[in-house]
């Protein structure tokens, strides 16, 4: 639908002397629920100040802080189960967890694990459950393994691993694009280095690199 | 901005086992660091290339390695600017003397003498890389990137991994080693009413994780594990 | 009032619920029982569905609001909201969605007041029993009008016969026709209602046939003046989840919603709404 206040908000010559009204928040169809889920408050950002996007990842933080809680309590089994059977790899989860792959293994073995290391599992087995249920990402594990952006390695498991996990919720919900979460992630992301190289697919079917420049 | 060698931030981000803590399941890969004992050879490490490592499930008659030996430069941001006949392998061993692979004396040793009882470490997939990177550099002066491997090889490094679990669960239920890769290596290959096996579906990171629960689902109907 | 010829093309009603209500998830047993529930309601009989995902992405970015078409054979889409719940008529003119933290009713079909509330009353009742939510955050009717005029392509000059002279153009300057005007209004009230009027010019329908719900006769071509009425209530606190209450408190936006309507119409216009077919 186009509404009349993205009509008022056409961009015109600047002025302070009048803005349109801010409007408040409209009264939504079924297809602004599924364009812009919970995040509306995001979408009239571009009317309100900045104020309104943080009151959006404070939401974001408490739904995660409120799931991780909840399952903090299952079993260690239960929660390993849980990744393993998204199809999660052992050294991304133990990447995740930071600890080597065969402390991970022990506890898969089952040994017993520390409480800091159960509140990091249990936070990613959150974020997996709130991604699915509540913003559609029906291969969590798939999802989390592919670079944000074509021309750049990080991957949604890298920020995992840097326990970013209300970012990479703002990215599932839409509500940031995923230059955005690098720019805050890895600021040089824009600088990586530059072999001039490419991967090919060689005579043999298998992969090679090769220099284009 | 130009590529360059890297270096480790930490020891740790390099390796996936060493020790005790090597998995015996785990196929023989590259990086693999092993203790020949006999004449001539202490450690050696794999630097034979995944792709031409095997046929199938079955190792190659003979294997590129390079034999280890300590080495007395210990900074890490050092190893990018020189010493480029070496590659390092920091805390090999566990402790902080310096260990490194000679490659300037590459050679070839018979696959039947890399015995999985003699392996004393892995690496991860950074630390394949990184010595991907440093041979390719003293080979050809050539620097190609970690990023560039792991874009071009990972699929190779996700295999040998669910062919470590797929032997755990294997062996768990009695088979022997051999015959439990053999099994893996056949479910990998198995092409599906798209034509298309689990190996090829590793090339594209979207569907890794589907195929990871494939396999698993495979082990539990075939062992029970 | 109500009109044989009426300009409206779409209403939405929405409640709010809190973000984190505890509300049990809505199962198809649910969808089947408020199915027959609501039997009768509608002419061509109710269905249940689930409301699936547009097949466009919607990302945002700093250069503002980006889509793109999602390939049919691409993998699972970040970003891409899930499915939600509801009961929709087998015309898809008139839909029941169920979110986790709303129920939006929504009519393209639209034909009476009463007719819409007594569809309200079951839903919210059924809401209350089965749902349980704690209460509600925002109650939020909204019509949308778009008023065409037998003349055509008419000039906003011609719009005065229609339309109240508040909502027309000042005249042109000489030498100037004006192209196209749009406004926006915020009403509030002593007791917490707000009233948000945008109006305007369009060059085309603003409502849209879509895989949410369709236009009965289609998205007609051409101009069209709006009048996009948005009446709500935003309590200071939360209300509990009354469904009688609820009804009431649509009943007190759907009154000025009517009243101001009527005002911006001129007879000649209330004239073509009455006109049958």
């Amino acid at each position: 639908m186009n509404d009349l206040y993205d009509l008022l908000d056409a961009s015109g010559t600047e002025t302070t002397a009048l803005r349109p009204p801010v409007p408040l928040d409209h009264t939504r169809s079924s297809a602004d629920l599924l364009a812009d889920d919970a995040g509306w408050l995001r979408h009239w950002s571009r009317a309100v100040n900045g104020a309104v996007v943080t009151l959006h990842d404070d939401a974001l933080s408490l739904q995660l802080e409120a799931r991780t809680n909840e399952l903090k309590k299952r079993p260690l089994v239960d929660l390993l189960d849980e990744c393993a059977t998204r199809g999660f790899a052992w050294r991304d989860v133990a990447r995740i967890l930071k600890v080597s792959v065969p402390a991970l293994r022990k506890w898969r073995e089952g040994g017993g694990i520390d409480g800091a290391h159960r509140f990091t599992l249990s936070r990613l087995v959150a974020f997996c459950v709130i991604a699915e249920s509540e913003h559609g990402v029906s291969d969590v594990a798939g999802w989390l393994e592919q670079p944000l952006v074509s021309r750049c390695p990080v991957t949604g498991l890298d920020l995992a691993a840097d326990e970013r996990f209300e970012d990479l919720l703002a990215l599932a919900s839409g509500q940031i694009g995923p230059e955005s979460v690098l720019d805050e992630a890895q600021p040089g992301w824009r600088d990586a280095p530059d072999d001039g190289a490419e991967v090919f697919i060689a005579a043999d079917g298998l992969p090679g690199i090769r220099i284009t420049r | 901005m130009p590529a360059e060698l890297e270096t480790w931030s930490d020891p740790d981000e390099l390796w996936l086992g060493r020790g005790s803590g090597t998995n015996p399941c785990r196929p023989i890969f590259t990086g693999d660091v092993f203790a020949l004992g006999g004449e001539g050879f202490g450690q050696v490490v794999v630097l034979e290339h995944p792709c031409a490592m095997r046929a199938g499930a079955r190792l190659a008659d003979t294997v590129l390695v390079a034999p280890v030996t300590t080495h007395p430069l210990s900074s890490a941001t050092r190893w990018r600017e020189g010493h480029f006949d070496y590659a390092p392998l920091p805390e090999l061993d566990g402790h902080t003397v310096m260990s490194a692979c000679q490659l300037s004396a590459l050679t070839r040793v018979e696959s039947a003498s890399l015995d999985r009882s003699t392996r004393t470490a892995c690496l991860l997939p950074f630390g394949v890389n990184l010595l991907q990177q440093r041979l390719v550099w003293y080979l050809t002066r050539c620097a190609i990137t970690t990023a560039t491997f792991e874009l071009a090889f990972s699929r190779f490094y996700e295999e040998a991994d669910l062919l470590e679990e797929w032997c755990e669960a294997a062996i768990g239920a009695g088979v022997g080693i051999e015959e439990a890769e053999a099994d893996g290596e056949g479910v990998l290959s198995a092409r599906g009413a798209t034509g298309t096996s689990p190996r090829e579906l590793l090339a594209d990171p979207q569907h890794r994780a589907a195929v990871r629960r494939l396999l698993k689902a495979s082990a539990v109907e075939r062992y029970g594990r | 009032m109500e009109y044989p010829n009426p300009p409206v093309v779409f209403v939405a009603l929405e409640v709010r619920l809190p973000p984190e209500s505890g509300t049990r998830p809505f199962l198809l047993a649910d969808q089947r029982d408020l199915q027959r529930s609501l039997a009768g309601t509608v002419d061509d009989g109710w269905v249940v569905d689930r409301l699936q995902p547009q097949a466009l992405h919607f990302t945002f970015s700093p250069g503002g609001v980006v889509q793109a078409p999602i390939p049919p054979t691409a993998g699972p889409v970040p970003g891409a909201p899930p499915s939600l719940p509801r009961l929709v008529s087998r015309s898809k003119t008139t839909a029941i969605t169920f979110a986790p933290a709303a129920i939006i009713l929504e009519t393209t079909a639209h034909r009476s007041w009463e007719h819409l509330r007594s569809i309200l009353d079951v839903t919210v009742e059924f809401a209350a029993e089965r749902l349980t939510p704690d209460g509600y955050v925002r109650l939020g009717l909204r019509y949308v009008d778009e008023i065409r005029v037998p003349t055509g392509d008419a000039s906003p000059t011609d719009w005065s016969r229609y339309l109240s002279s508040t909502l027309v153009a000042p005249p042109a300057p000489s030498g100037f026709e004006s192209e196209n005007w749009q406004s926006v209004i915020q009403y509030s009230s002593l007791d917490e209602r707000h009233l948000t009027l945008r109006y305007g010019l369009a060059p085309s329908s603003v409502v849209q046939t879509g895989s949410a719900l369709r236009r009965p006769a289609g998205a007609p071509d051409g101009p069209c003046f709006v009048v996009d009425t948005d009446a709500f209530v935003v309590p200071s606190d939360i209300p509990p989840f009354d469904a009688g209450e609820i009804v009431a408190a649509c009943d007190r936006l759907h009154g000025p919603i009517s009243e101001l309507f009527e005002s911006l119409v001129t007879s000649e216009l209330r004239a073509i709404f009455n006109q049958e077919g």
